[in-house]
């Protein structure tokens, strides 16, 4: 009998070890897991894909830049209307103003150069907010109101100093918050990690909202 | 009986294999004492070997109180401060960067890399530790450097002279009442102080052999102009030669100190005086204007073509509005003077290294569209948990206020690093304000400050702005960037955008 007692209990000091072990190993590949490069996971959007899912089409609000206005300017941002499709899936319908932004306004007076061309100053009214080639690698909606955009490591790299992290900053943040009610919030990622700042200089360790 | 002895024991062995396992890979630390030798097990986060504090602890002698996210280690001739998740560690008022940041975890408590032992233990320990080979150290106590200090007078200097036993690499500061010289290698024994000064060029030599290693303090005189020091060998000994005021100055680069201009409070009486640019904690931090030029190094800051950089012309014009300041005897430092990488950790440690009284970030302004014109001021808005909305910014609105900043520039207290910059926002605002104006006017634009959360200003616990001076993006502006004689006249607006400041 006394054999017996003592031979579960062995058992199950076995099962606790076991299990403590595989906690260790995977506490420790989580850490891992969170710092090292993730895969890429690209948000490239598939039209085929998109038409299948489309309800119908949405007209949203994208925002651009205004062309020689100052962050401390309330017209900064200038809207454009583009059409998106209607998806059940509300992340994707975001993903879809994130690519739309990142090509560019489509109006006809708009400004499409890039900073390096050098030319006459044209008279346009709307200008990009991001660099031609922009990619997004993952956008998330959290409960709490919260989207995340991951942005590439490429695309941060092109821009540079306070003004344009800023109007990429706020640009972003706009046009989600204004086009989507469950969307309250912005929180940035480069290259699916957390940083102190976007580009180098501001601060990215919160969320952003529209002022 | 038997099972209730036996769970503990066995808890302890498989907790002990799982260790093993998981830090098989990590290399372990070997540090000789004498004849006893101690192993440490590392294990590796991030890819680096981590230590854990409590066997270095128990290893090399010191103690160490855990504050919830901050770490103090204490040793015998002072204490560090750990920030979990910081590469900073804090030591008196200089704060050193690891190459890897310091770990709390949940489980086993605080964890730090390997240049932790040879960076920061340093300053405290009495005793040194010397690498013998990959993760093997020995350690050693300091040796002892007798050294006897003479005073000679000559017609137009008073040199005093330090005879020391041992070759030396001094620290040798100036502050306003006194000349501090340290030998850190060394634990100092004082043979004597002879021959007192008859010029009142210098006033006293003292020497406390409490303070770190030992630290001399040469007092100045009333008649104190400026120093210059020698170290010299064969035999050892570092000569400190003190001049009379106006014998140099007119010297551009001298040390006179201008009163008024030096100390934004003097207070009457030497000692008095003293005593108040004294924080309690009997550091000394120099009071200076601290601009940063952007970007350096590998890292150009905007680029047009090859021959338009944002790190060139940021330095270039840093190093005129250096010139401008300290022509009008304001004493002024740079974060870098040459084409060098600095990370805005190590540009944010500078300002809080020094006693600052105006930290100007240079910069210049990129946009998607050439129509964005003018210079921008920009200042630190502390996130705010959520972010409000509107116009945040009032100070007291903060959620955790952080001790008020004393006018002497006392930091005795330890803020977190994300919040330095919370409670100097009131000034700030004023120091932007005045560079945004004077700016203004040369570039002919009515552009307006702009208060966003910043990574390099957060922390930095003195009035900080970052300016950007014009757009390389504008026609117009980068024309104007490239002529030197506007780059003149830029730099001597921010110069006195800074001493209206200052007044």
């Amino acid at each position: 009998m006394k054999e017996k007692k003592l031979i579960i209990v062995g058992i199950l000091l076995i099962f606790v070890a076991v299990v403590f072990a595989y906690y260790l190993i995977v506490q420790e590949r989580e850490r891992h897991m969170v710092l090292q490069e993730p895969g890429s996971s690209e948000a490239d959007l598939e039209t085929s894909d998109l038409r299948r899912q489309s309800l119908g089409e949405q007209v949203v609000d994208l925002y651009f830049y205004n062309p020689g206005k100052l962050p401390a300017d309330p017209d900064f941002l200038v809207p454009e209307q583009r059409v998106i499709y209607q998806i059940a899936d509300r992340t994707l319908m975001a993903k879809q103003v994130i690519l739309e932004l990142f090509r560019g306004p489509q109006a006809e007076n708009s400004e499409n150069l890039s900073v390096a061309g050098e030319g006459e100053p044209s008279d346009e009214s709307i200008s990009p907010s991001f660099p031609q080639e922009s990619r997004l690698r993952q956008l998330f909606i959290l409960d709490d109101g919260t989207a995340v955009v991951d942005l590439s490591g490429e695309t941060v790299n092109q821009i540079d100093g306070i003004f344009y992290e800023l109007l990429a900053i706020k640009s972003i943040t706009h046009s989600l918050v204004m086009n989507f009610e469950d969307i309250s919030q912005v929180r940035f990622l480069v290259e699916g990690k957390e940083q102190d700042s976007l580009a180098g200089h501001v601060s990215i360790s919160h969320p952003f909202r529209v002022e | 009986m038997k099972m209730q002895k036996r769970t503990p024991s066995t808890a302890i062995l498989v907790m002990a294999l799982a260790f093993l396992c998981s830090s098989l890979s990590a290399q372990q630390l070997t540090i000789r004492d004498g004849r006893n030798e101690s192993s440490i097990q590392a294990r590796v986060l991030e890819g680096v070997n981590y230590y854990r504090i409590d066997d270095l602890s128990e290893a090399l002698g010191f103690r160490y109180t855990d504050a919830g996210a901050n770490l103090e280690v204490i040793g015998e001739r002072g204490s560090l401060t750990c920030i979990s998740g910081r590469p900073l560690v804090r030591s008196g008022s200089q704060y050193i960067l690891l190459s890897s940041p310091i770990a709390k975890l949940r489980s086993s408590g605080w964890w730090v890399p390997p240049d932790f032992l040879e960076k920061a233990l340093p300053n405290i320990l009495s005793r040194r530790l010397i690498p013998e080979g990959p993760g093997v150290y020995r350690i050693e106590a300091l040796n002892q450097n007798s050294i006897r200090v003479d005073t000679v007078d000559y017609p137009d200097h008073v040199s005093v002279v330090f005879r020391t036993s041992k070759e030396v690499n001094p620290r040798i500061r100036d502050f306003r009442n006194f000349v501090e010289i340290r030998f850190d290698q060394y634990v100092v024994s004082l043979e004597d102080i002879r021959n007192p000064s008859t010029f009142d060029v210098v006033s006293s030599i003292t020497f406390d052999p409490n303070d770190g290693l030992g630290t001399f303090r040469v007092n100045k005189g009333s008649n104190y102009g400026r120093y210059r020091e020698y170290v010299l060998s064969n035999p050892p000994r570092v000569v400190i030669d003190f001049f009379e005021e106006e014998r140099e100055a007119s010297s551009p680069s001298t040390r006179v100190p201008e009163p008024g201009t030096e100390v934004p409070a003097p207070v009457q009486g030497d000692q008095a005086d003293e005593d108040s640019y004294l924080p309690a904690s009997g550091v000394l931090r120099e009071e200076v204007v601290l601009i940063d030029p952007g970007h350096g190094g590998l890292d150009p800051g905007f680029e047009m073509g090859s021959r338009v950089m944002e790190k060139q012309l940021t330095l270039a014009v840093a190093r005129l509005v250096m010139e401008e300041l300290e022509a009008q005897g304001i004493k002024t430092r740079m974060t870098r003077d040459r084409d060098v990488y600095l990370t805005p950790e190590q540009r944010s440690s500078s300002a809080n290294f020094y006693s600052t009284r105006a930290f100007v970030s240079l910069h210049l302004g990129a946009s998607p569209s050439r129509a964005t014109q003018g210079p921008v001021v920009y200042l630190h808005k502390p996130f705010q948990e959520p972010v409000a909305e509107g116009e945040a910014g009032t100070d007291n609105s903060s959620p955790q206020p952080a001790p008020q900043p004393s006018s002497s520039g006392d930091d005795t207290f330890l803020v977190p690093w994300d919040r330095g910059q919370d409670n100097w926002i009131s000034r700030s605002r004023l120091l932007a304000a005045g560079l945004q104006d004077s700016l203004n006017q040369v570039f002919l634009a009515q552009n307006e400050v702009m208060e966003i959360p910043l990574s390099l200003l957060e922390p930095v616990r003195a009035p900080a702005v970052v300016v950007e001076f014009g757009f390389l993006t504008n026609p117009l502006d980068r024309e104007f960037l490239m002529t030197e004689g506007y780059r003149e006249e830029i730099a001597s607006l921010i110069a006195e955008g800074v001493m209206d400041f200052l007044r």
